[in-house]
């Protein structure tokens, strides 16, 4: 079988796998049936390496090759879907009707079934929670060929485990997902400026109960007074009578756009801490408190518009780090995380803080109450080699976590700590998987079963 | 939608294959119904299953076995009755030479069989038909890597020329479609993922989608494919016995 180099989003880092695409139930049977290693992956929007074999030459099990859409509940918004189907041929179908995603990432671009398995989250955490709470069941194949449906009321701890398991339980078949009624495809969105961190996260908890939608974008080459200085985005979903009325009378249309790409690899000293202190000084200044109406193409996924924006960072690629602290610890532990981050130079293009909801019932969900920080950073071995136990020092010292799905170069010893209700996760992974056939180079590095 | 053609549903048949899919999805998000033939059934009711859950389309689905003589005649009543105004042949299949007559059957007399009662029928009631049969670049020019299946499409090419001769002054119109390399499963392993030869099934739908609603006789797709199989015919047979195709 052919192998070719693989890598996730973030380009980094780079192993070689074969990749098998079953194009129906019988052929997803067979794969996991078989007794060798792999590891489901669908469009590879996870930034490092949780869909990447565990070594080189292993297998990846491509979902898309089954994308079917099973069933369609209008009254109810309940849809069946294969794991393949990916958010954004949902929106092309439901939106129009007046339906949404319970919740969403920052892109459309991810399958079903890789949002069930890193349960994924999005602005409106904080009243919707995860992807994953918003999942009425799905069917999974499991090491030995078995397909079990799952839902919380039948095997429940499978159900639990799968959610946030980054594809160590099963390949996910089929996905049952609750779609939500929209009055448009519109956002009010208030624009408030912070001039440091204390008065973002400030902003953030004040307004965070009458917002659905809250999201900030924090200037993190900043230090000093103006530390975590940056713009908070507040959004509503918009009714029809708050809409031009050159819209009212199809609410649910998204406007057409250009499509733009980033056609080829800029070169590595593209984004230097120079230029990317510009972008961040010119986005700031410009940014002013006011309110306006944004389309949810445009407020959700701003950088989907930018077709391989993955190729700034240029060949070397990039990683994301993406931290949560509970709210006791969150401003001393983001203050520390910035301050490191911007002592490195390690210029980050996009840093975004959000406040977060409770957590829900899953063993590997990544959320709680609290804050949480993403942002990414160009690999440069000789920095991140040094920042990195500078960032796990912070988050073991302020009861920190990384999120699996963006992670590219934890260590594995603070990992129970950091979930601890690991070792809950393992045990029903090993009674589905005894042969340990699931593994993904993740899930090796660290060490999670 | 001008062309009353597309107003009226159409005939797809081998339903499963990804163009055919393609094509499906094409017609369905623009709410043309659609009867759709193959010879796994459960297959094709997922594939309409999954379009009448995008879109809302209005879609039936009909067992349909290219490989069993006499099945087109069944399936051109079927159509008719429907009122199809359209109707395109997208089943196919790619052997050795040991499948020789299978491969004939298929790719070429099920399609003349499909066609020929498809007209009949639409004569006795005055109905304009768009005809269009998927062949294959590998028709043009038969050569040593896989020249019987070449040599079917090669009839199929022959036969729906002459059709087209035939029908062309009632009314009717017949295209020949020409796709060349395609990401599905018959060039799986036989073409590198890579290469910039190898079209995306949705845009050699498109291609196709143009070309039922224009004036195009004999469609390439992608269009490049038209200047390759020039140099391709244009080769002497004395030189073009020598090479390794």
């Amino acid at each position: 079988m052919n192998t070719a180099p693989l890598s996730g989003w973030g380009r980094w880092p780079v192993i070689s796998a074969c990749k098998v695409a079953p194009k129906n139930e019988a052929e997803a049977i067979a794969l996991l049936s078989d007794g060798e290693k792999l590891i489901s992956r669908g469009l590879g929007r996870s930034y490092g390496d949780p869909a990447l074999p565990s070594a080189e030459g292993g297998r990846v099990v491509d979902s898309l090759a089954m994308s079917r859409m099973e069933s369609f509940d209008e009254s109810t918004g309940a849809l069946v879907a294969e794991g393949g189907v990916s958010l954004a041929e949902i929106i092309e179908a439901f939106l129009p009707r007046g339906w949404f995603l319970p919740t969403t990432p920052g892109t459309k671009f991810v399958t079903l079934g890789g949002a069930v398995a890193a349960d994924v989250h999005g602005k409106n955490h904080h009243v919707d929670g995860t992807f994953g709470t918003h999942v009425t069941f799905f069917d999974l194949v499991v090491p030995g060929g078995q397909v079990l449906r799952c839902s919380p009321e039948k095997n429940s701890e499978i159900f639990a485990a799968t959610i946030g398991g980054m594809g160590l339980t099963g390949h996910i078949l089929r996905v049952g997902l609750r779609l939500r009624r929209v009055p448009s495809a519109w956002c009010k969105v208030r624009y408030m400026k912070a001039g440091n961190l204390e008065a973002m996260v400030h902003l953030l908890s004040e307004h965070d109960a009458s917002y659905r939608h809250t999201v900030a974008w924090i200037d993190c080459l900043e230090s000093g007074e103006a530390l975590g200085r940056g713009i908070l985005m507040l959004g509503n979903e918009a009714a029809v009578d708050e809409l031009p009325p050159e819209h009212r009378e199809h609410p649910h249309a998204l406007p057409r756009r250009r499509k733009l790409s980033v056609p080829f690899d800029f070169p590595g000293w593209a984004l230097n801490s120079l230029t990317v202190k510009a972008f961040n000084a010119i986005y700031y200044g410009l940014g002013r408190d006011c309110e306006k109406l944004v389309d949810f193409e445009k407020f959700f996924y701003p950088l989907d518009a930018i077709s391989h924006w993955n190729r700034i960072y240029g060949k070397r690629g990039f990683i994301q780090y993406q931290v949560f602290f509970p709210d006791c610890s969150a401003v001393q532990g983001l203050r520390k995380t910035l301050d490191a981050i911007s002592r490195s130079g390690l210029s980050s293009f996009l840093a975004v803080l959000k406040r977060c909801g409770p957590a829900n019932t899953f063993p590997l969900s990544f959320l709680d109450t609290g804050f949480t920080l993403a942002l990414d950073m160009p690999v440069v071995p000789e920095k991140l080699d040094v920042l990195m136990p500078e960032l796990e020092r912070i988050l073991a010292e302020h009861n920190g976590r990384i999120y699996f799905a963006k992670d590219a170069c934890a260590a594995p010893d603070l990992i129970p700590k950091m979930y601890p209700r690991l070792d809950e996760f393992r045990k029903v992974q090993r009674a589905l998987d005894p042969r340990s056939v699931l593994r993904s180079h993740l899930s090796t590095r660290l060490g999670l079963i | 939608m001008s062309n009353p053609n597309f107003e009226a549903p159409i005939l797809i048949t081998g339903a499963t294959s990804p163009i055919a899919a393609a094509y499906a999805t094409i017609c369905a998000a623009r709410g043309q119904g659609i009867l759709l033939a193959g010879r796994n059934v459960i297959e094709v009711e997922r594939v309409a299953q999954d379009l009448r859950v995008r879109h809302g389309a209005m879609i039936s689905v009909v067992a349909y076995d290219a490989a069993k003589p006499g099945s087109g005649l069944t399936l051109a009543q079927q159509a008719l009755d429907a009122g199809v105004k359209s109707a395109i042949a997208f089943h196919g299949i790619m052997e050795g030479k040991n499948a020789f007559h299978s491969m004939m059957q298929v790719n070429c007399l099920s399609v003349a069989e499909l066609f020929e009662e498809l007209l009949t029928l639409a004569d006795k009631e005055n109905r304009k038909l768009v005809l269009a049969g998927v062949s294959s670049v590998a028709g043009d020019r038969g050569r040593q890597s896989n020249y019987p299946y070449g040599a079917t499409k090669a009839a199929l090419n022959a036969y729906l020329s002459g059709l087209r001769n035939r029908t062309h002054l009632s009314g009717h119109r017949v295209i020949t479609v020409k796709p060349g390399f395609v990401r599905t499963r018959m060039t799986e392993g036989k073409v590198s993922p890579t290469s910039p030869l190898l079209a995306e099934p949705a845009k050699v739908a498109n291609d196709i989608d143009h070309a039922m609603r224009g004036t195009s006789n004999v469609l390439y797709t992608p269009w490049f494919w038209r200047g390759i199989m020039f140099v391709i015919r244009s080769i002497p047979e004395v030189i073009f016995k020598r090479l390794r195709l």
